[in-house]
């Protein structure tokens, strides 16, 4: 096995991290302070072709493959956590209307979002459910040529952002579907974005669908094909979020490292103490595992494998590991990391997201024990 | 090139408006001590136009001989004139060593006085001794972030043994107007090269302000300083050193003074040669900004100021009575240059 | 127009392991990157190109990995990209460099402008660019912020410490530029990907140029490191300086200027 990257994996790795220091990095306590991310940044992501990576080129993307994404998504969500998100939710998005949709779906929603012109969306969860579609009660029922859509969406990640959102709602009772909206038109009302503990700026909304008329040729797919749209996207929100929380751990440990090193104690940097060596180098370990891990489930995808069960593995490896590398990074920081103006304080409040959305470590594990005892 | 029988140092004296530069003045002290290591002559090679006057200087701090090339076509430096020049004296009078100062104009053109002797060059010394059981030059000069040190020796084939040497390291000698030299005038050689790059006019310009990440001088300003009406010393001082000045969070917050100067968690990380930190007290949020600093300078009134940790040079004092002092000393040398 | 644009790989990080025994840089598996100054070297050219036609030939002599910086010379818009590799190389100075590019040059053909950037940021000589114009007989011009070519005539301002100068060669010639001359265009993800899945780099070793072999590498080298060992680690010196306001002023302005920070 070689581990080395190759010389196109260096390129892209080393095109994203130019990226984010000369675009997110200078903004990222911006970012989280106004808890807002800039629009336009998607439109520069975009430019640069990073938003659509591993989608096909006829549709806008770039075919580069998931280990690239991944490679480049780490870099992304270095500075901060919030700002790439966009690149995450576009290939959800757009790989879900590629694999289920309609020629003219995919070639009207999907390069518009890879150049970051819109920004997709993927509303699954509603007040009564996070996971379980028989209990979804959003409805879309049949007026002639039309579908009317009814029901109230929690959790809208940039559902107040124009663009395609996969709802998915119940046809006849009890057939789960997946239908494309187009935001923010007649009917679709957004709640102000959640306050949320970290990640800040990422927008995420509750959306009311008051009698939503779409065109019948939004259908995504057939009727009742939701779930499997569902489970056929689940592989990459848990690569993204894996990733995404490697990320934040290395940015943490790099802080907690530089720390350890200037700060002093009698004129000693207290990265001369056990007590703080050893916090680091859990850390670090937590961070190798944790990123090698997401970069082998990547490649098993590139290879062609279904990874059900690896990304779900991952996620629950990565989010955990990522949470504890985070906490002794700010415990290295001593009371300084409970500041503000240290960055190890936003990770901290962020990255506890990760075991908690796109199927919370609980879910995992019972995906895991399911492949485990079948 | 080989040779059998090369004696002698030799220094490009490099001139600018009638004055031989500070880089020119300390290689001649490296020079002079090398040349007496090999029991050897020191002699400058200084080319120019209108220099007659200027050719008594290297003498005055350490050459036994000065070869002068007064002449029209060097009045400026011209690549292929001086190259022709410097190189025909060499293969001539065979020196052993030839050096440079590291300035810009060496490198357009000891490279190519390298390349058509075949001769070893090495760059940006920071020191040069002469082997006492070889007799060979060692040049040692700085890599890789100037964490490692590396020496160097050219082989046999490879003469004169030339370097650049970086300003600002080596000791010019005091200089001694009485003593006594050799002039050789070479001015002939400068007629006779044909010029391929046509200078059609120099331009001189102000100098832009640089930007804090560049900076070679910085002095930074803290709580301490008091008020806004109180900071026009920090500027005063920031004139006089040509530096340029940045902040911790408070002056900013507090408006005593705008623009993109926060240093620190929040702000810029700078790395200039020289930091001089009034009225900081040194918190981590602070320092991490400045931590690579060539060297620090801390005015403070509190004696375990934290900021006094990673300082160079520590003052306990009123930077208002500091500051004003240092000034007025700064000023005042400049007047006497 | 045919231009060609030396360039060189260089490590990117501040903290590149070095092999305890010779002293060198243990350049593989190490973060890398097209030097610096040969980015703008690169982009200058690719704007000749766009004014005056013509083809931008890449070559760098390195260690195979350094087939990373043409692939993304290439991804930049270059449209041929040479690769001078061969364990022979080794331990080559500016001196041989020159002499190994001065041939490969050679093998590519006519050209009309070389462009180089000033210096690299390991080896920081600016040696190589001199020397190549020297080796192939061409008129240099050092620090161009500003070039303009008509016909057959360069015209370029020349950086000086304090202005510039406004000077002209006849091509072919060659020149070394300063990063005030352009920024430097980043390659989208596609032409990253279009370089490394469809570029093509020649790749030539010792025995496809025409050079003397005694010559290259370690034994051409005209200076050759016989040392190498680690700096006197940053200490704080920690020097209270004490005394009334006049003494402490003189004594900080000496050591100052002693270490020619002012004055």
């Amino acid at each position: 096995m070689d581990f080395r990257l190759t010389v196109e994996e260096k390129l892209i790795q080393k095109r994203a991290h130019e990226f984010a220091s000369a675009e997110i990095e200078p903004i990222a306590a911006q970012i989280d302070r106004e808890k807002h991310v800039p629009r336009q940044l998607a439109n520069k992501m975009g430019d640069v072709g990073l938003l659509g990576m591993p989608l096909p080129r006829k549709y806008g993307g770039e075919d580069s493959g998931f280990l690239n994404w991944i490679l480049a998504l780490e870099q992304m969500h270095y500075p901060v956590s919030s700002a790439s998100s966009f690149m995450n939710m576009t290939v959800m998005v757009g790989r879900g209307i590629i694999q289920f949709g309609t020629e003219e779906q995919k070639a009207q929603f999907v390069p518009p979002m890879c150049t970051g012109e819109l920004i997709g969306s993927w509303a699954f969860t509603e007040p009564s459910t996070g996971s379980d579609p028989k209990s979804l009660t959003t409805r879309a029922d049949r007026d002639g040529n039309y579908w009317v859509i009814n029901g109230v969406k929690r959790f809208n990640t940039k559902g107040n952002l124009d663009g395609p959102a996969v709802v998915f709602a119940q046809v006849d009772g009890t057939k789960t579907t997946a239908f494309i909206v187009e935001k923010n038109g007649l009917g679709y009302a957004n709640s102000k974005p959640y306050d949320l503990m970290g990640n800040l700026g990422t927008e995420t909304v509750d959306t009311r669908f008051t009698n939503v008329r779409i065109p019948g040729d939004r259908l995504l797919g057939e009727i009742g094909q939701g779930f499997n749209i569902l489970l056929a996207a689940a592989a990459i929100g848990r690569l993204g979020l894996s990733i995404k929380s490697v990320a934040m751990a290395q940015a943490a440990l790099d802080e907690a490292v530089k720390y350890a090193k200037q700060r002093t104690r009698r004129g000693v940097p207290i990265g001369s103490m056990q007590a703080i060596q050893w916090l680091l180098a859990e850390a670090a370990v937590r961070v190798e595992g944790s990123r090698w891990m997401t970069y082998r489930t990547a490649a098993l995808k590139d290879q062609g494998s279904d990874i059900m069960k690896e990304s779900s593995m991952v996620k629950l490896f990565a989010t955990r590991l990522a949470k504890e590398a985070v906490d002794m990074s700010m415990q290295v920081h001593g009371s300084y990391g409970f500041i503000r103006d240290f960055k190890v304080e936003r990770i901290y409040r962020g990255v506890k997201e990760n075991e908690l959305i796109e199927g919370s470590s609980e879910v995992q594990r019972s995906i895991i024990a399911g492949h485990l005892l079948n | 090139m080989s040779c059998q029988q090369c004696h002698g140092v030799w220094v490009f004296a490099e001139q600018s408006d009638g004055r031989l530069s500070s880089a020119c003045l300390e290689l001649l002290g490296k020079g002079r001590e090398l040349a007496q290591s090999l029991q050897t002559q020191l002699s400058a090679v200084l080319l120019g136009s209108g220099v007659k006057t200027l050719a008594q200087e290297p003498i005055a701090y350490g050459a036994d001989q000065v070869y002068l090339a007064d002449h029209p076509n060097l009045a400026a430096y011209q690549t292929a004139t001086f190259t022709g020049v410097i190189v025909q004296q060499v293969i001539e009078s065979k020196p052993e060593i030839l050096l440079f100062g590291a300035t810009d104009i060496s490198r357009d053109l000891a490279p190519r006085v390298a390349k058509r002797l075949g001769a070893g060059l090495t760059a940006d010394c920071t020191d040069l001794v002469i082997d006492p059981k070889s007799k060979l030059l060692h040049a040692t000069k700085p890599g890789y972030g100037d964490s490692m040190m590396y020496t160097f020796v050219c082989p046999p084939q490879a003469r004169p043994q030339m370097a650049t040497v970086r300003p600002g390291v080596m000791k010019a000698l005091v200089k001694d107007a009485a003593r006594k030299g050799e002039i050789i005038d070479i001015s002939a050689r400068a007629a006779a090269h044909t010029e391929r790059v046509k200078v059609v006019k120099r331009v001189k310009e102000a100098q832009k302000g640089a930007k804090l990440e560049e900076a070679r001088i910085i002095v930074g300003a803290g709580m301490g300083v008091g008020s806004a009406e109180k900071f026009g010393v920090i500027h005063d001082l920031a004139e006089a050193l040509g530096a340029e000045i940045g902040t911790t969070k408070d002056p900013i917050d507090e408006g005593w003074i705008t623009g993109d100067r926060m240093i620190g968690q929040t702000g810029k990380t700078v790395k200039p040669e020289l930091y001089i930190a009034c009225g900081i007290s040194g918190a981590i949020q602070h320092i991490s900004g400045v931590w690579d600093s060539g060297t620090i300078v801390a005015i403070n009134t509190n004696p375990n100021a934290e900021i006094f940790q990673i300082a160079d040079y520590g003052i306990v004092g009123d930077l208002h009575e500091v500051l004003p002092a240092l000034i007025e000393v700064i000023n005042k040398r400049r007047q006497c240059v | 127009m045919k231009i060609i644009v030396c360039i060189k790989q260089v490590p990117s990080g501040a903290r590149v392991p070095i092999d305890p025994r010779t002293g060198a840089l243990v350049r593989e598996g190490c973060p890398s990157d097209i030097n610096r100054d040969d980015k703008h070297a690169i982009e200058e050219a690719l704007l000749l190109r766009s004014k005056h036609g013509g083809s931008v030939t890449a070559v760098t002599m390195g260690p195979p990995q350094a087939e990373e910086s043409l692939r993304e010379a290439l991804a930049m818009g270059v449209d041929e990209a040479v690769l001078l590799s061969d364990r022979d190389f080794a331990g080559a100075d500016t001196f041989v460099t020159s002499y190994v590019l001065a041939a490969a040059i050679k093998k590519l053909g006519r050209f009309d402008l070389i462009l180089c950037g000033k210096q690299t940021s390991d080896g920081d000589t600016a040696q190589v660019g001199p020397q190549l114009a020297e080796e192939l007989d061409l008129p240099q011009i050092t620090y161009a912020r500003r070039i303009q070519i008509k016909d057959k005539t360069l015209q370029a301002q020349r950086s000086l410490s304090d202005g510039y100068e406004v000077i002209e060669a006849q091509l072919p010639a060659l020149v070394t530029v300063a990063r005030e001359i352009n920024t430097p265009r980043k390659p989208t993800i596609g032409a990253l990907l279009d370089a490394c899945r469809k570029g093509r780099v020649t790749a030539w070793t010792a025995g496809d140029l025409e050079i003397d072999r005694g010559k290259i590498g370690f034994n051409g080298a005209l200076s050759r490191m016989t040392r190498a060992f680690p700096a006197k680690p940053k200490k704080r010196e920690g020097k209270m300086l004490t005394g009334s306001v006049q003494d402490v002023v003189q004594d900080l302005l000496k050591a100052l200027e002693g270490k020619h920070l002012v004055g």
